[in-house]
């Protein structure tokens, strides 16, 4: 089992060289650099040639691409992003005060989405064709091509607008006033969470219905254990495996739809952060919260990989 | 009786009753085909769509970039039945123009990863060995990006054009099919009849054209589906974030942002392009999914 660790972190190694990579060349890309950010119009003209090449130098643009990239990383390794365009703070700190809120939507979303979804699955899949299976697939079905953004839209139209039963928009701390920031928690967490409801729900549906007509289900019966044994030790305990992947891979979702659902609600977490930084052309930031996120993700990644390794011994044993 | 075909055997119900085991294979699929009723409502929709994006002019009472009234903003009439949006331009005609819009973006982009990916995948199945390996690894970690953030982050740099649109959704999705193919190469590959053809020292050439593709090429098909509506949901969401299509080219995802504040004074606004989203991504997941059904190998052994 720790081989099994230490095997699946060398091969995280890459993938997180990969991601930091795939931002590095992105930004780079992008037109323009500092010097011509800094000389603005005179940058290409001949008289200044000399100053906007000095400028380069010191910079450490004319270096080649990879030690740029091997100095960035260095940088980011210490958790200096540079600072923000518009608050000249450093970066780090800007993002650090704004991840709490994100943190505690992401974790409401996820669990609205389990909550709801497990209890449901299970239902659907042993009463199959009763009126929880009718719930089920059609929910999945609608919760998987609504668009998040506008299921937000929608939700402010009726409770906020018309029934005057939530509020609108805005954050306040949870440490603040814990009333308030739940009633306004409440629309973005649905919002978000009815994707992850819609997957858990079909993906740990069809995997029960699979798992209940196996052989050894029909052993654990015909052994005399009672059916709710049957159903949690055996049934559910082998269906979720999967559910676990499935879900570390949309966290990925998770992580992009967070900047839409957060800029609805108005909920200041790092999503609105990001698309503050797009309307202000704010780079640093933009790029930094980039980076925190794709690298949160992989480690994210990461656990899930060993969790599933851990869960199915079949794995272990063939490691 | 000679000359006559089991294909011209009768396909309706009076001839099922009567014939019932006989059926071609053509028929087969239809009959199948009806049994579905989820392929059935989403070749229609995606039907839908596509008639709307190819010929908008047909159904769009207006045009959707002329300015119809100095004031601005209108709710739903006889006259305008979506009413019109903040600039003045009528919301219907511009909810259909924004098809042509969505289709292509999303059209594209899944083309560019198809014809990438899967030949990507494809070779990386084929070949094996640490080749194999590598690609594998090298998708993964591209995979590993979540794929609205990366977008973000590209259009926000580079500028949102329909363009770049289309190249990083199909860039990002690239992985997603090349890792179908690989999986599905590798499991063929293994296969009986395959084995069979190498052992009679068939080319590689022979053996993937002849053997391979047509075997991989339904899991692709179903992926492509199901890859156009996740790239439609990628192209709203950016153009959302406005980073989508300028305007004033009509996009669904942008009339969805720029009627937030006016969600009051004409609903549809905000409505109608947003059920438009919804049924099409809806229509191809059950585009994706009825075909996966219909198409089942294991019930169309000989």
């Amino acid at each position: 089992m720790p081989r099994l660790i230490v095997q699946r972190f060398l091969q995280f190694i890459p993938v997180l060289l990969v991601s930091t990579m795939l931002v590095f060349t992105v930004v780079r890309l992008a037109p323009g650099d500092p010097a011509t950010a800094q000389f603005g119009p005179r940058a290409s003209d001949a008289r200044y040639a000399d100053a906007v090449r000095l400028y380069r130098e010191q910079l450490g643009l004319s270096k080649p691409i990879y030690i740029q990239y091997l100095l960035w990383l260095k940088q980011v390794a210490r958790g200096n992003f540079g600072d923000s365009i518009r608050s000249n703070q450093p970066v780090l700190f800007v993002i650090a005060q704004k991840l709490p809120a994100t943190l505690e939507l992401a974790f409401a979303g996820i669990l609205f989405g389990l909550v709801l979804g497990i209890p449901l699955a299970i239902v659907a899949a042993l009463r199959r064709g009763s009126i929880f299976d009718t719930i089920a697939t059609v929910l999945s079905v609608i919760g998987l091509a609504i668009p998040g953004f506008w299921l937000g839209m929608l939700l402010l139209y009726v409770f906020a607008l018309t029934l005057h039963v939530l509020p609108a928009s805005g954050f306040t701390p949870l440490t603040q006033d814990p009333g308030r920031n739940l009633r306004q928690l409440i629309m973005p967490m649905i919002t978000l969470g009815v994707y992850e409801l819609a997957l858990v729900t079909r993906f740990l549906r069809a995997e029960m219905i699979e798992v209940m007509g196996n052989d050894y289900i029909r052993s654990a019966r015909a052994k005399g254990l009672a059916e709710r044994t049957v159903i949690v030790r055996h049934a559910l305990k082998n269906a979720m495996i999967p559910l676990v992947t499935v879900i570390a891979l949309e966290v990925g979702y998770l992580l992009g739809g967070v900047v839409v659902v957060e800029q609805v609600f108005g909920w200041s977490g790092i999503g609105w952060l990001v698309f503050q930084a797009i309307s202000n052309r704010d780079y640093p930031i933009i790029q930094g919260v980039v980076v925190m996120i794709a690298v949160g993700y992989s480690f994210a990644n990461l656990f899930a990989d060993i969790l599933y390794a851990w869960l199915d011994p079949r794995i272990s044993y063939q490691n | 009786m000679a000359g006559q075909s089991l294909a011209d055997w009768p396909a309706n119900g009076a001839g099922e009753a009567a014939i019932l085991p006989v059926r071609s294979s053509r028929n087969r699929l239809l009959y199948r085909a009806r049994r579905h009723p989820s392929f059935v409502i989403g070749l229609l929709i995606v039907s839908c769509l596509t008639f709307a994006a190819l010929f908008p002019q047909v159904l769009a009472p207006h045009n959707p970039l002329e300015l119809l009234s100095k004031s601005g903003l209108q709710p739903a009439s006889g006259q305008y039945l979506l009413g019109l949006d903040h600039l003045g331009r009528d919301v219907l005609s511009r909810t259909i123009y924004g098809t042509r819009t969505s289709i292509l973006v999303a059209l594209g982009a899944v083309l560019i990863a198809f014809v990438i990916g899967a030949p990507i995948g494809l070779f990386s199945g084929f070949r094996g060995g640490w080749v194999g390996n590598v690609i594998n690894r090298s998708l993964d970690a591209i995979m590993a990006f979540p794929v609205l953030l990366f977008a973000i982050l590209v259009l926000a740099f580079l500028g949102g054009t329909a363009t770049n649109l289309v190249l990083t959704i199909g860039f990002i999705y690239i992985p997603y099919f090349a890792r179908l193919a690989r999986g599905s190469t590798l499991a063929v590959k293994e296969r009986d009849f395959v084995q069979a053809s190498r052992s009679v020292g068939a080319s590689n050439r022979r053996l993937i054209f002849r053997n391979i593709l047509p075997n991989i090429s339904v899991p692709l098909i179903v992926q492509f589906s199901l890859a156009l509506g996740v790239a439609m949901l990628v192209e709203a969401n950016l153009s959302f974030l406005g980073l989508g299509v300028q305007p004033p080219t009509p996009s669904w995802g942008r009339m969805i942002l720029e009627s937030a504040i006016y969600m009051r004074a004409n609903p549809w606004y905000m409505l109608a392009p947003g059920i438009c989203i919804f049924v099409a991504i809806m229509g191809f997941n059950l585009l994706g999914d009825g075909l996966r059904d219909v198409v089942d190998p294991r019930l169309l052994i000989r």
